[in-house]
């Protein structure tokens, strides 16, 4: 451990925040095109100063063991290449159209956040992170000024401010036990129904089957490029500080209630997903099932599976938002008439096999890693979540495509190529023969349930505000008897 | 002892409100009295018998509470106000739209507008 | 109707219940302060020069925190800004000569008080937050009680003003000591008003900051709320 004097961990998070209000102050194109760029090189380029000196730890103001504890690792670096990959290709993205300064202002503030979850070590700079980008994200969502968009913005507000306030008291009461705020030095044991508390909140940021059905609307409603920054991006917030927390040797057995938990999601996802009709519900619920391959794949291969997925499912919504903003139409049938350009369905195709986990695509490695460090429940439920992926995907797929001119956008290239790029580079990771069959089959079958199987209407019952409450209620109830038991 | 009960007793009330009522305004007063009791909970975990507020004086002979929940109190309320006042906001628009803030009327009127999610 | 009601009761005081019992058996009421709190009481007045060890914690020792919750703030009265439409409505109700004369009487006290709290932020209980809050209160009063908003220029220059000069100290932080909000200036004598560094120049932009923030928050609700 080193502290760098020319670099350390808090730029992350300061340099972004700093640049913000430059985008207010200047409001003309050229110069919004400028400042993004010096952005996320700058960013890039702390990134890169911070890797050559890993793992750094930094506590804020320089007041050692009494401040604020950063850390940058491995774990980190992986985040926030993914973060800044993200914002910086949907900047390109939005370049081409017209968004207003205001939301480049925000989406600066929400990279320093997101810099800032994957380094902090503290519970309650956690707090003041998550809640900081859960207001950006309410005001990026709601930002059409549409009442579905108010709606859905409102009963995330809702149910998170809920949930935060749960977080809080576990912070407050972990530290009057523990002494201490700093993720590292806990120590001792915690109450089950505290631990659940804390984890449970950061299942609801995270994304997974029981407490997350704010996201569908949420990320199906907003703008391409939010819908990508928050599918991309943002969830994986409290991916990252749940890693951290089960590392820690106080909450290790918490790992169990959450894989049960992620598997769970991981199920139930693709099968909503199978059953939309509308594509970018069909790529939230998506988002919602493979947060959960994400949980269950732990901090190691999990946070893999988070840069691969964060950046496919960025490609995917740029596809597919951006063929839902020319058409007009979210509905599959619809779309059926329209067709993708050829040129954007390749793109799409190859987020659809990044996703599928077909090898040569970064999908494949990180969905084999895991379920190959799985116990054997856990094989199953994520084989039959990957064939239902596979199955979902198809649905995609078959809107199908038209002649039009070869166009190749920087911003689908980006992801393309990284999801290529992964895929090929990393691949002996992978490889091993059971491997390959096993992916062969699950595309096999996938695209056999497709081809069979009908999709049915599911009400959104589970998406009313009231039933979310009850929904987080059940979570809590169910994570506390799972860690009493285990006592 | 009667700032535990006290902070937890606002937390039960904020808890009910939100797993009872339907009217939008009221469970964000409901979250909001829960975010009461939390802020009170955390600083009266600090408390030390007998003792008096972290703050130097001349000829100061007792023992300081805890300055540490206070600090995270201070923003935690701050944080608390401005998620209430994002919320309330955009209830207020709620009311403009629909006329109402009852959550299952507003649902039945989204429902009616084009069968899209509750 | 009645079921759900009872089984929700049910729920609340099983829920409060288990989370007061582990509150009763791990931290029970009026225990020993712990090591990091022992530590702040010891070493605040040396390491940063004020007596307030609450104002100290929040502005230099956890001041990353304080930069989120700024923030926090600044988006949130954004946001409500955002949402609700700017609509000219000039209801000033008549007001009752009484009242006047009241919210004349009582405006400047308010005032006073505020600002009191504010630059005495790291002397005595009190600081930036507290008193934009209280600030914020004496413009609430006179909008409330007249049902107008109040519609100046002056709230949104200020706070901009404030919130750079925020980030402009801790960024000087940053060459001056090679950390954020790092206190460069001299720490002075305790006790004295003008000690302990940039902590009460920070505190001081963080109440002017959050009162201009939450009298604009109030006064645009009064004014996109009226539809009648």
């Amino acid at each position: 451990m080193s502290i760098d004097i020319h670099v350390y961990p808090s730029l992350l998070t300061l340099v972004p925040m700093l640049f913000a209000p430059l985008f207010l102050l200047f409001r003309t194109k050229v110069i919004h095109k400028i400042l993004a760029t010096l952005t996320v090189l700058l960013d890039l380029l702390i990134i890169y100063k911070l890797m050559l000196a890993m793992p750094i730890d930094e506590y804020t103001g320089g007041w050692i063991l009494r401040g604020i504890h950063l850390r940058f690792d491995n774990l980190s670096l992986i985040y926030t290449l993914l973060f800044v990959t993200v914002i910086g290709t949907s900047w390109i993205s939005s370049f081409k159209k017209n968004y207003p300064p205001l939301f480049y202002f925000l989406t600066s503030i929400l990279l320093s956040t997101l810099n800032t979850s994957a380094i902090t070590l503290d519970l309650f700079n956690i707090y003041v992170m998550l809640e900081l980008s859960s207001i950006i994200a309410y005001i990026l969502i709601a930002m059409k000024e549409n009442w579905k968009h108010l709606w859905a913005s409102l009963k995330y507000l809702m149910i998170s401010y809920f949930a935060f306030t749960m977080y809080l008291t576990a912070v407050g009461l972990i530290y009057m036990h523990t002494g201490t705020l700093d993720i590292t030095r806990i120590s001792g044991e915690i109450s089950p129904i505290i631990a659940s508390m804390l984890i449970v909140p950061l299942l609801l940021k995270s994304g997974v089957f029981p407490v997350s059905m704010w996201l569908p609307a949420a990320h199906s409603l907003a703008p391409t490029e939010v819908s990508a920054i928050l599918s991309g991006s943002f969830v994986k917030m409290g991916s990252i500080v749940i890693f951290r927390l089960t590392s820690t040797p106080i909450l290790k057995h918490a790992y169990i209630p959450i894989t049960f938990i992620a598997l769970l999601s991981a199920l139930i996802g693709v099968i909503l997903a199978y059953n939309e009709s509308n594509v970018k519900r069909i790529l939230a619920f998506s988002t919602i099932s493979q947060m959960g391959f994400v949980l269950a794949g732990g901090p190691i291969y999990g946070s893999l599976h988070a840069f691969n997925h964060g950046i496919f499912k960025s490609l995917l919504f740029f596809t597919v938002g951006d063929q839902v903003e020319e058409t007009g139409h979210y509905d599959i049938k619809a779309l059926k008439h329209a067709k993708f350009p050829m040129y954007r369905y390749i793109f799409l195709l190859i987020g659809i096999l990044g996703i599928a986990g077909v090898p040569l695509f970064s999908g494949f490695i990180s969905k084999s890693i895991i379920i190959h460090h799985m116990p054997l429940y856990g094989k199953i439920a994520l084989i039959l979540a990957s064939i239902g992926t596979v199955a979902s995907m198809a649905k995609l797929a078959s809107i199908g495509y038209r002649k039009s001119i070869l166009k190749i956008p920087s911003h689908y290239l980006i992801f393309a190529t990284i999801t290529v790029f992964v895929g090929i580079k990393y691949i002996n990771y992978a490889l091993s023969s059971w491997a390959l069959i096993e992916s062969f089959i699950v595309i096999a079958i996938g695209l056999a349930i497709f081809l069979m199987l009908h999709p049915k209407h599911i009400p959104r019952i589970l998406e009313k505000l009231d039933i979310m409450v009850i929904e987080y209620m059940l979570t809590l109830i169910s994570m506390w008897a799972i860690l009493y038991i285990q006592r | 002892m009667m700032f535990y009960i006290a902070a937890l007793s606002l937390i039960g009330i904020g808890l009910y409100v939100v797993l009872t009522k339907k009217n939008l305004v009221k469970v964000l007063i409901g979250i909001s009295i829960a975010d009461s009791g939390v802020n009170l909970l955390l600083i009266s975990v600090g408390y030390l018998k007998g003792g008096t507020a972290p703050i130097l004086e001349k000829g100061l002979n007792k023992p300081m509470v805890d300055p540490v929940p206070q600090a995270l109190v201070l923003t935690a309320i701050v944080i608390g106000v401005a998620t209430l006042a994002l919320a309330m906001a955009v209830v207020i628009d709620v009311k403009r739209h629909f006329g109402t803030v009852e959550l299952d009327k507003v649902i039945k009127m989204m429902r009616g507008g084009d069968g899209s999610d509750a | 109707m009645r079921l759900k009601h009872i089984l929700a009761w049910v729920f609340v005081i099983l829920f409060v219940g288990v989370v007061a019992y582990s509150l009763q058996t791990e931290v029970p009421f009026g225990h020993d302060l712990t090591k990091l709190a022992k530590y702040y009481v010891d070493n605040t007045a040396k390491e940063t020069g004020i007596p307030n060890f609450v104002t100290a914690i929040v502005v230099s020792y956890r001041g990353f925190d304080t930069l989120g919750e700024v923030t926090v703030l600044l988006l949130a009265t954004l946001g409500v800004i955002g949402i609700l439409p700017w609509e000219k409505h000039e209801k000033v109700k008549k007001a009752h000569p009484v009242l006047l004369w009241g919210i004349r009487i009582v405006f400047p006290i308010i005032l006073l008080v505020g600002v009191y709290i504010v630059i005495h932020g790291h002397l005595t209980p009190g600081g930036g937050f507290q008193a934009g809050a209280v600030i914020a209160s004496a413009f609430m009063l006179y909008m409330v009680s007249l049902s107008t908003h109040l519609d100046l220029e002056a709230f949104a220059f200020t706070e901009s003003i404030a919130g750079t000069g925020f980030a402009l100290i801790g960024v000087a932080g940053i060459f001056a000591g090679g950390a954020f909000l790092y206190n460069f200036l001299p720490k002075g004598n305790l006790f004295d008003l003008f000690s302990g560094g940039i902590i009460p120049i920070v505190y001081i932009l963080i109440g002017l900051k959050v009162s201009s923030e939450l009298t604009e928050v109030v006064s645009h609700m009064m004014k996109g709320g009226a539809e009648q």
